[in-house]
Order: structure tokens, then C-alpha cells, then sequence
């Protein structure tokens, strides 16, 4: 799937005082997981080592090294801008108080709160000066950033320790911007400036050399601007657009308009935006309107009309877009899902918190490869149909979706008949469980399985050898969600050890009857683990935690209730 | 190794490996076409490169033969100016003319690996920059009447004005 690697790939630049890497963590790891919100990201330094890549990946180890020291600094650079609202810390041991700073940059920005100049000329806001900190072992803090609601490419934090007397230490700084703060009108203003359509003119034009007059750029024939273009922002293509005629018509071909990504400025994404979009662009390949529901809302309010813009820019782009994204858009009604249907070439379709709609038919998704519906009111007769014109799909989520539990057995049964390439199939809280779970055998039928999470959808009695028939049956399984299967049975995790060779990531929270024992033994059969999740596993106790964990080897052990690094 | 020669607008004469000017989609078409034997001793004018922007050339595809052939594939479109090697990052350290003499070079001759990257370059100094600085950049004459910049200006703000 394109975006966990996207997301990994979001910060191009990255420095500190340590002068080492950078690691991004969702919420288990390194292994792609489809659930990390965009955009967010953690710092978390291992020894010396910042792990970025799969080599690196297999080098980190025991979370005591897990500290970032007092007075160091780490700068992101973003290629794309952010707005961070929430900043996370995660203490490692022993933290007494810290004061952190949260710096967004960018550079000649004159016109926000306060302002620092960096030794290199350019321009640093305070997005959040932090409070002594004071006792907070074993929690996290998350702090809002309430100034932040501007997006920057540029951040950086810093733990300003060395006015305390004592010496903290923070395992784990995460920013991230999911979790919406509304932000005020006036921030509206700032960023709608700052994104887009809008090029402020800056007077300063010191640092621009004038060139010497030998081949100007007129020179260059209108195939090559519109190559260079493409590499342009849409800010900077609107600034190219009213450099003169000649750009201005340049600028303006549709088919730089292919990839329109405004999940990031879900803030200030509003009726008229839309409705320019609509007006502009029709060749666009890949839409992502996440999260923009309207002007400064919360997540309730839906601005009227937004509905109507995202049906036309569909019409406008229905042969086009083979990519679209909608998650917790609001405006997500019955009229653009019709709309949607007529995309016939889409291979992604996220749609994942969108509760405005209810119908979904005559669909001919032959392409598609990605479908998420994931909380959202879908019928299981529609996704059977859907699923059913869909050879191709890849990854199917239908996270949270507790309508469809008595449908569940039709769906399992559908995929494993129509959907045989099935990679990632993730139903997390869809299943509440019924008697009947002999069908949870068939997923042994998806040989190209990859993922599978059905965490929290128990069946009431596990057969013992269910794993024995989805290890023989999936050989390329590496990631296993079984977190609240609260009777799984020694016999299971047996099968599941000798059987699910690849297994890379193995998610038991919750699961009570899981011993220290079985967890050696899982540790010890599975030769290619790397992460094991035991969070809230009561049987567990914490020095039996640390036990394992210190004899784990390369798999990390992940998780207590008393751990100070559980999240 | 067989070798060919080419001439330059002003006359200057390279001999080069032919592995080297197959990089070149123009003269591999051409030396296919025509059948050219190793041994020829026939020199290629190329009327449209100078000597000194043809020894740019040469050099860039010297360094980078042994590249893989770029695949276009149409869901990936390379957008990213930040994959710039250093190496190109340094060879692309030139004045404006010879980066857009370098372009046409390449667009001539079909460079592929050689236009992206020098297009990408010139994306650089065109990204975050105000529609004043970009024609102060490039030395671009502004053709708008007054009039019609106002009016694109507000064409372009109809989503910021409230």
C-alpha cells in the first residue's frame, strides 16, 4: 500500500544536536500499519542509532536506551507542510520536569507571534513554549498546541533542561496533528495565504541573483516548462501563473493538476475551494480531501453545498482518478457515492468515518485494488456486491464496522471465493461474535495473505487447529491481530508458532490466558519475529515482563500495564 | 570499444564510445537507422550543441552509463525534487544559460536522466517564490496590463477572500 512508505518518506531532511537518524514508529513499529494517522510522527532514539531504513530496522533494541538528552535538539524538515496540534511525550524513566519549545519554521514568515532568528538568517516561530513539566512518571503527556493551526515545513524541539537543576529524560516526543483543535479565523486567514491560491509578495528580493543574458528561459520550448512544472507545488504554480501570458497558459494545463492532496489543510478547505477545484481541474489522478468538512468545524458541523462540489470535481474527473480519498469527510453523502461509482478506474477507495450515506450500488470497480469502509454505515449486501466485481483487490479494511457481524460469515465467504489476492485484510471491532466460526477457517483460501487482523472478533470457541490451517494456507503471513481473543488456547499459539513461519508482528494485547511460558515459546518458535505485543495480558506480571524481554533477542517485546514505555 | 565522432556547432570534434551515445535516444535511433559500422570514419554534426555544452553532456552521460533505462510508469509520476544525487547536485552548479542550454541539449539529443534532472533543478529555483521574484530570477518581462494583473490576482484569491 502507497502510504505508510509516504509517510515514512515525508520528512526529506532531518538534523539534531546527536547528528543522527530518524525513526518514524506508528502505533507497532516499523511494519507498515494502515491504521497510522497521517502525518504523525515520533522521535524515538535507540542508543545511538535513529533507524530509518530495514537494515537499520533490525538493530534496535531494549527501551532503557531510549532517551533523548537534555538540551538537544532535533529539526524536521517536512516536504510537504504539516500543522502539528498535539505534541506526545513519553517519559523514559525518572522525569522530573522539562521545558520543551516547539519551533515551526519557514523562512521569511514576518507576520506570526514571535519571532527567532536563527543563526543562518532564517525566521523560527515558538509554536509552544512548554510549562515545567513536573512528576509525570509513567504517563504520557499529550499537550495541545494551541498556536499551531499553521502549517509549516520546518520544526523543530527543543528540551530547554539546563535552567532546571535537575536533569530529565523523555523516551519518546510524537507530534501530531489528527486530533483537531478548531482553530480561529484568524489562523484560517493565515494559512488559506499560506497554502495556496494566494502568493504573498514580498518586497526583499536580496537574495535573487540577476542572471546573465545569454539563454534566457524564453528560450525554452513550451513541452520543456510544462516538464518543469510538473515538479511544482500548486502555491508555486499559482505564482507561475501570473508571472506573464505565456506562463499563465502554461500554468494553467489541466494536467499538472493531477495529484491534489488537501487532507493537510482540512482547516481551511472550504465551499469556495471546492468549488474552484471543480471549476480548474478535471484530469486529476489522485484526490485527497481527508478530514475538510467545511469551514473551522469541529468534527459535527458540515458546511452546505461542500457535497455538491465534491460530486462535480468526481463528474468532472471520473476517468481520470484512479486514487481518492475521503476519510472522515462528512460531506460524504448518498449523491457522492453515486458519484463515486461512475469513477470506474479507481484502484483506491478510502472512505473510512464517513457516516453521511447509506447506499452503494451499481458499482463497476474492475481496477480496484484498495477498499476502505471502515466505520462507516456500508450494508453487507453492497460490499458483497462490491466485492464480488473486484478480482483485483489487494487490501480490504472494514475496521469498527459492528453492523456488520451478522453479515460477517457472508462477507469472509464472499472474499475468500471472489478476492483470492487478497495481501491485507484488517476487520478490527467488526466481528462481536456468534457461535458460529467455522468459517473463520476459509481464510486459509487466501494464499497471498499477508496481513490479517481480526482483533477484537473473538470467535466464542477457537478450534485447535485453526492456525495450523491459515499457516499451511497464507505462507507469506506476516502480520497477526489477534488482540482480545481472550480464550486463546495454549494449543492455538502452539499451532500459530510452528505454522505462520514469516510472521514478522504478532498482536496479542488483551489476551488473558496468554502465560510468560507461551510467550517464550512464541518468541523462541517464530525464527523471524520481530515485534510481540502483550499489553494488558494479566497473566503477565512485570518481572516476568522484563524477563522476556530482556531474553528476547531480536523480537521486542512490547507492552505492560505497568511498563513505563506502554503507550 | 567501438568509438564515433561528433561535431559540435563550432566545429569541435568528440570521439566517443558508442555505448556512451547510445545514452542518447537521438543517436542510438540514428546509428540503428543508418547502420553505422565501428570502423566508419563518418563524423555526426550536431548543429544544435556548442563544444562546451556538448563536453557538459558527455560528461554527465559518462557518469552515469551504467544507470538503469528509465520506466515511465503513469501512477508513478516522479514529483520529488529532493532525489537529486549529489553528484548531479554538483554538475548542475552552473550559471542559467548553461542550464538551459544544458536542457535543450537534452531534449535535443533525448537524454532522458539528463532533462529530468536539469528540469527538476530549474523547479527548485521556480518553488516558493512570488510571481515578482520569479520574473526577477529569470529576467522575464511582465506582459500583464495592469488591469489584467489585477485581474488574475483576483482569480487566484477567489478562495481567500471571504
Amino acid at each position: 500500500m502507497p502510504r505508510s512508505t509516504e509517510i515514512r518518506f515525508n520528512v526529506v531532511h532531518f538534523s539534531g544536536v546527536c547528528n543522527n537518524r530518524i525513526r518514524h514508529e506508528g502505533p507497532s513499529g516499523l511494519v507498515p500499519n494502515y491504521r497510522i494517522p497521517a502525518e504523525e510522527l515520533s522521535l524515538k532514539k535507540y542508543g545511538t542509532h535513529w533507524c530509518v531504513n530495514s537494515a537499520a530496522k533490525r538493530s534496535y533494541s531494549d527501551a532503557s536506551e531510549d532517551i533523548i538528552e537534555t538540551d538537544e535538539f532535533v529539526v524536521l524538515e517536512y516536504s510537504k507542510a504539516m500543522i502539528p496540534r498535539h505534541l506526545i511525550i513519553h517519559p523514559s524513566s525518572n522525569l522530573q520536569g522539562a521545558i520543551i519549545q516547539v519551533w515551526g519554521g519557514r523562512r521569511n514568515t514576518t507576520d506570526l507571534d514571535k519571532l527567532v532568528c536563527m543563526p543562518n538568517g532564517n525566521y523560527w516561530n515558538l509554536l509552544w513554549s512548554g510549562n515545567e513539566i513536573e512528576n509525570f512518571m509513567y504517563m504520557k503527556r499529550v499537550i495541545p498546541l494551541n498556536k499551531t493551526n499553521y502549517a509549516v515545513n520546518v520544526i523543530k524541539i527543543q528540551l530547554l533542561t539546563s535552567i532546571l537543576p535537575y536533569y530529565p529524560r523523555i523516551g519518546n516526543i510524537q507530534l501530531t496533528n489528527k486530533k483537531s483543535v478548531p482553530c480561529s479565523k484568524r489562523y484560517t486567514r493565515l494559512m488559506l495565504q499560506y497554502l495556496a491560491f494566494l502568493p504573498k509578495v514580498v518586497k526583499n528580493h536580496s537574495d535573487l541573483e540577476i542572471p546573465s543574458q545569454t539563454t534566457n528561459i524564453a528560450a525554452l520550448p513550451t513541452e520543456i516548462l510544462l516538464k518543469i512544472f510538473q515538479y511544482l507545488d500548486t502555491k508555486s504554480l499559482r505564482s507561475c501563473s501570473m508571472v506573464n501570458e505565456h506562463w499563465q497558459q502554461v500554468a494553467n494545463d489541466p494536467s499538472l493538476y493531477k495529484y491534489l492532496d488537501l487532507s493537510d489543510y482540512w482547516n481551511i478547505v472550504d465551499l469556495e475551494s471546492l468549488t474552484f477545484v471543480a471549476n480548474n481541474f478535471n484530469r486529476i489522478i489522485k484526490l485527497d480531501l481527508s478530514n475538510c468538512n467545511g469551514e473551522l468545524i469541529g468534527f459535527t458541523k458540515r458546511t452546505n453545498g461542500m457535497d455538491l462540489a465534491i460530486q462535480k470535481i468526481l463528474n468532472n474527473c471520473k476517468h481520470s482518478l484512479t486514487h481518492l480519498c475521503l476519510d472522515n469527510n462528512l460531506s460524504v453523502t448518498n449523491n457522492v457515492i453515486k458519484a463515486i461509482t461512475q469513477c470506474s478506474n479507481l484502484k483506491e477507495l478510502r472512505l473510512s468515518n464517513t457516516f453521511s450515506w447509506n447506499h452503494f450500488e451499481d458499482v463497476q470497480f474492475e481496477k480496484l485494488q484498495t477498499l476502505d469502509v471502515s466505520a462507516t454505515h456500508i450494508r453487507t449486501n453492497d460490499l458483497c456486491n462490491i466485492l464480488k466485481k473486484t478480482p483485483e483487490l489487494l487490501n480490504l479494511l472494514i475496521d469498527s464496522n459492528p453492523q456488520m457481524s451478522k453479515g460477517f460469515a457472508n462477507i469472509v465467504c464472499t472474499v475468500t471465493r471472489y478476492n483470492l489476492n487478497l495481501i491485507c485484510w484488517s476487520s478490527s471491532k467488526t466481528f462481536l461474535g456468534n457461535q458460529n466460526f467455522q468459517f473463520y477457517r476459509r481464510f486459509c483460501l487466501l494464499h497471498k495473505l499477508e496481513e490479517l487482523n481480526l482483533g477484537y472478533c473473538p470467535p466464542t470457541h477457537i478450534p485447535s487447529d485453526l492456525f495450523r490451517e491459515i499457516g499451511l494456507g497464507c505462507p507469506r503471513l506476516r502480520r497477526l491481530i489477534l488482540a482480545k481473543w481472550e480464550n486463546l488456547s495454549v494449543e492455538s499459539i502452539a499451532y500459530a508458532v510452528i505454522h505462520c513461519q514469516s510472521l514478522d508482528e504478532l498482536d496479542l494485547r488483551c489476551c488473558h490466558k496468554l502465560t510468560p511460558n507461551m510467550c517464550r515459546a512464541i518468541i523462541f518458535g517464530l525464527k523471524k519475529l520481530h515485534l510481540l505485543d502483550v499489553t494488558h495480558c494479566e497473566q503477565i506480571t512485570l518481572e516476568e515482563y522484563f524477563d522476556i524481554r530482556l531474553h528476547s533477542g531480536r523480537a521486542y517485546v512490547k507492552g505492560h500495564m505497568e511498563d513505563p514505555c506502554f503507550q | 570499444m567501438p568509438q564515433i565522432k561528433l561535431q559540435s556547432s563550432d566545429g569541435e570534434v568528440f570521439p566517443i564510445d558508442v555505448e556512451i551515445a547510445k545514452m542518447s535516444t537521438t543517436l542510438k535511433t540514428m546509428l540503428e537507422d543508418l547502420g553505422m559500422e565501428d570502423d566508419d570514419d563518418e563524423i555526426v554534426p550536431l548543429p544544435n550543441v556548442n563544444a562546451a555544452i556538448l563536453r557538459k553532456v558527455l560528461e554527465w552521460c559518462t557518469a552515469h552509463r551504467h544507470d538503469p533505462p528509465i520506466v515511465d510508469d503513469p501512477n508513478i509520476l516522479d514529483t520529488r525534487t529532493n532525489n537529486i544525487t549529489c553528484w548531479d547536485a554538483e554538475f548542475l552548479k552552473v550559471d542559467q544559460g548553461t542550464l538551459f542550454e544544458l536542457i535543450l541539449a537534452a531534449n535535443y539529443l533525448d537524454i532522458r536522466g539528463l532533462l529530468d534532472v536539469a528540469c527538476k533543478s530549474v523547479a527548485t529555483l521556480i518553488s516558493g517564490k512570488t510571481p515578482e521574484d520569479i520574473r526577477k530570477t529569470f529576467n522575464i518581462k511582465n506582459d500583464f496590463t495592469p488591469e489584467e494583473e489585477e485581474e488574475i490576482r483576483k482569480e487566484n484569491e477567489c478562495c481567500a477572500e471571504k
